[in-house]
C-alpha cells in the first residue's frame, strides 16, 4: 500500500519533485495513509506503478505536512490527485466540477492507466488540460462547496 | 362735342371683347393684399467691350430674379410673388400647424410640475424608449421650426441638401448647436436657441415677410420662464431616479447577504448534527448517497431527485462510507489554483542561496572534460569507458600477469582461488 510507494514529507521535497521530474506524468496523491479511500487509492496506484514507470512517477504526500500545497490547490476531500508533466500542472476535465485534481479514487486500475496515458498523450501533443477518458459513472460525485456558502 | 375748333377722337366703336387674360382665372385668397406690381427689369447693360453680342441673356420683360423659397423647397422663378401664391401660404400654414402644436406639446411637457412625468421621460431617455421620442421629437421639431423660420430668409441661397423628416421640413438648419444629439436637458436645443435675441429677430423677420398672423408667433415660441422650470423640475426628477436606484441595489445586496447566511446557519447545523465525518449536503442540487442509516437534517430541502440522481452505481466506491472531509482552505489572501495565484513550486525562496547551475568543483571538471577534446582522437584508451563497473575479480584478459602461458591455462588456478571450483571427486 503506502509503504510500497515513495513519499514527499515537506515542501522542499514537494518542489524539488515537480520541477526535477521530466518527461513522464508526476502524479502526487494528497491525502492520509490511513484514510479508507486513500487506502484503496494507494492500492491502485501501487499495483499500476511498475506497468507505468516509463510514464509516469507516483508519489505520496500527507495534506499535513504540506499545508502550502492543501491551500493552493483548495484540498478539501481526500485523496485528491494531481498531475503534473515537466514542471506544468496538468487539467483534466473528468465532468466534476473541479478540473484540477481527482478527487477520490479510481475504481479499476484500468482507469488510472488509461488516464495516465491519456494525460502523457496530451502532455507531448502540448495541451495543457485533457479530457478524462474514466466513464463518468466511475468517477466519485462529490459536493464543491464554494467559499463562504 | 365742342363746335368746330377742339378735335376729338372719333366715336367710338364697339371693341371686341378684350382677350382673356393669359393669367390663370384669379381664386379667392384669404385676406391676401393685392399683389404689388412688379417691378420691370432693368434696361440691358451695353455688352462689355470683349463680349460677343450674341451671348448677351435673353430674359423676356416679366423675367424676375430667381428665388428659392426654402419653405417649398422649390426655386421660385417669379421672384417675391411666389411667397404670396396659394401653395406657398398653404405649406406656411400647415408648417405653423405643426410648430404650433409642436410648441404646445412642449409647453405641457415642461409646465408638468415635476417628478412622474419628468421620471417616465427620464428613463427611457437613457435608452430613447419609443415614449420619449413623440415629446423630444416635437420639442426638436418646434426648435427645429422655429429655427427654420428664422433661417429661411437669411439662407435663401443655401443649399440645404435633402432632408429626411416627418414634418415638412424645409430647411435642416445647419447650426452648430442643432445635432442628433438630444442633451441630458430634454432636447431644449430648440428651446435654448429660441431664447437668442438673433433667433428672435429671424423669427419676426420670417413672420414679416411670410405675412403670417403675429397671434400664431406667440403661440410657437415656448416662453424662457418654462424651460427654467423643467430645467430644474429634470435635475430634481433626475436625482430622485439615482436615489431610488441605489436604493434597490443596495436592498439586492442585502438579500444576497442575508441568505447566504442563512445557508451557513443551515450547513452548520447540519454539521453539528453529524459527528462522524461526512460531506454536508449543502445548498447544491447534487449529493453524494444517503446510507439508510443517515438521516441529515437537510434532506427536507431537497427531495426526490437529488436522492435519485445518485442510483446503485456508487455502491462501489465506498459501501456506506464517503470521502473525508478535511475543511475550507481559507487563503487568507493568498491565491489558490482556481483563482490561477502563483505556484508554490515557483515561489520558493527561502531555502538559502540554491545556486543554479554546477557547483565550482563540477565546473573544473568540466574544463577539464573539455581539454580532453583537443586530444587526438585515436589515441590508446580514448574510447575508454570511465564508467563502466568491475568487481574485483576482474582481471585483464592476458592471462595470470606474471606467469607463463596462456590465460586459459591458468582458469583452474583462479577458479580455486575464487573458491568456485568444487573439490573433484
Amino acid at each position: 500500500m503506502s509503504f510500497l510507494l515513495p513519499k514527499l514529507t515537506c515542501k522542499r521535497e514537494v518542489d524539488q519533485a515537480i520541477k526535477s521530474v521530466a518527461e513522464k506524468v508526476l502524479v502526487l496523491r494528497f491525502g492520509r495513509d490511513n484514510d479508507a479511500v486513500c487506502l484503496q487509492l494507494d492500492d491502485i496506484l501501487a499495483k499500476t506503478a511498475h506497468d507505468l514507470s516509463k510514464m509516469a512517477v507516483i508519489y505520496l504526500v500527507d495534506v499535513n505536512d504540506v499545508p502550502v500545497y492543501t491551500q493552493y490547490f483548495d484540498i478539501s476531500y481526500i485523496p485528491s490527485t494531481v498531475f503534473f508533466f515537466n514542471g506544468q500542472h496538468m487539467k483534466v476535465d473528468y465532468g466534476s466540477p473541479d478540473h484540477t485534481k481527482f478527487v477520490g479514487s479510481f475504481k479499476t486500475k484500468q482507469d488510472f492507466i488509461d488516464l495516465i496515458e491519456v494525460i502523457y498523450r496530451g502532455a507531448m501533443r502540448g495541451k495543457l488540460i485533457v479530457r478524462s477518458p474514466i466513464d463518468p459513472k466511475n468517477i466519485p460525485k462529490y459536493d464543491l462547496l464554494y467559499q463562504g456558502i | 362735342m365742342a363746335p368746330g375748333g377742339v378735335r376729338s377722337l372719333p366715336p367710338r366703336r364697339a371693341r371686341p371683347a378684350a382677350p382673356a387674360p393669359p393669367f390663370p382665372p384669379r381664386r379667392s385668397r384669404p385676406a391676401v393684399p393685392a399683389p404689388r406690381c412688379p417691378v420691370p427689369p432693368a434696361p440691358p447693360r451695353p455688352p462689355r467691350p470683349g463680349a460677343v453680342p450674341e451671348q448677351r441673356v435673353r430674359r423676356g420683360p416679366r423675367a424676375m430674379a430667381v428665388h428659392y423659397c426654402a419653405l417649398c423647397r422649390r426655386s421660385a422663378f417669379t421672384g417675391r410673388r411666389h411667397r404670396y401664391s396659394a401653395g406657398h401660404r398653404r405649406r406656411l400654414r400647415e408648417v405653423l400647424a405643426r410648430l404650433q402644436e409642436a410648441a404646445a406639446a412642449a409647453r405641457a411637457a415642461a409646465a408638468v410640475p415635476d417628478g412622474a412625468a419628468a421620471v417616465r421621460r427620464l428613463r427611457p431617455s437613457g435608452a430613447r424608449g419609443p415614449r420619449v421620442v413623440p415629446v423630444l421629437r416635437a420639442r426638436r421639431a418646434a426648435g427645429r421650426a422655429a429655427r427654420r423660420a428664422g433661417a429661411a430668409a437669411r439662407r435663401a441661397d443655401a443649399a440645404p441638401g435633402r432632408v429626411r423628416g416627418r414634418e415638412r421640413a424645409g430647411l435642416l438648419c445647419r447650426m452648430p448647436g442643432f445635432c442628433g444629439a438630444w442633451p441630458g436637458a430634454g432636447g431644449a436645443d430648440g428651446i435654448t436657441v429660441s431664447r437668442r435675441p438673433e433667433h428672435r429677430r429671424e423669427t419676426a423677420r420670417f413672420w414679416r415677410e411670410n405675412r403670417a398672423e403675429a397671434a400664431l408667433r406667440e403661440r410657437c415660441l415656448v416662453p424662457a420662464e418654462e424651460y427654467e422650470r423643467f430645467a430644474q423640475a429634470l435635475e430634481q426628477a433626475l436625482a430622485e431616479h439615482q436615489r431610488r436606484e441605489e436604493e434597490r441595489i443596495l436592498q439586492m445586496a442585502a438579500d444576497i447577504r442575508e441568505a447566504e447566511r442563512r445557508q451557513r446557519e443551515t450547513v452548520q447545523a447540519a454539521l453539528q448534527l453529524q459527528p462522524e465525518p461526512e460531506v454536508r449536503a449543502g445548498p447544491s442540487v447534487c449529493r453524494l448517497p444517503t446510507g439508510p442509516e443517515r438521516h441529515s437534517p437537510c434532506s427536507a430541502e431537497q427531495p426526490g431527485p437529488s436522492g435519485m440522481q445518485t442510483g446503485p452505481d456508487l455502491a462501489w466506491m465506498e459501501p456506506g462510507e464517503v470521502l473525508t472531509f478535511i475543511g475550507h482552505q481559507e487563503t487568507e489572501g493568498k491565491g489558490n489554483v482556481h483563482t490561477g495565484a502563483k505556484p508554490p513550486w515557483l515561489t520558493e525562496e527561502e531555502d538559502g542561496s540554491k545556486q543554479i547551475g554546477p557547483s565550482y568543483e563540477e565546473f573544473l571538471k568540466h574544463k577539464e572534460k573539455q581539454k580532453l577534446k583537443k586530444l587526438p582522437a585515436e589515441r590508446v584508451g580514448a574510447n575508454f569507458d570511465h564508467t563502466s563497473q568491475t568487481s574485483d575479480s576482474w582481471l585483464p584478459s592476458f592471462g595470470r600477469v606474471w606467469n607463463h602461458g596462456r590465460r586459459w591455462q591458468s582458469r583452474h588456478q583462479f577458479r580455486t582461488e575464487s573458491g568456485e571450483k568444487k573439490e573433484k571427486r
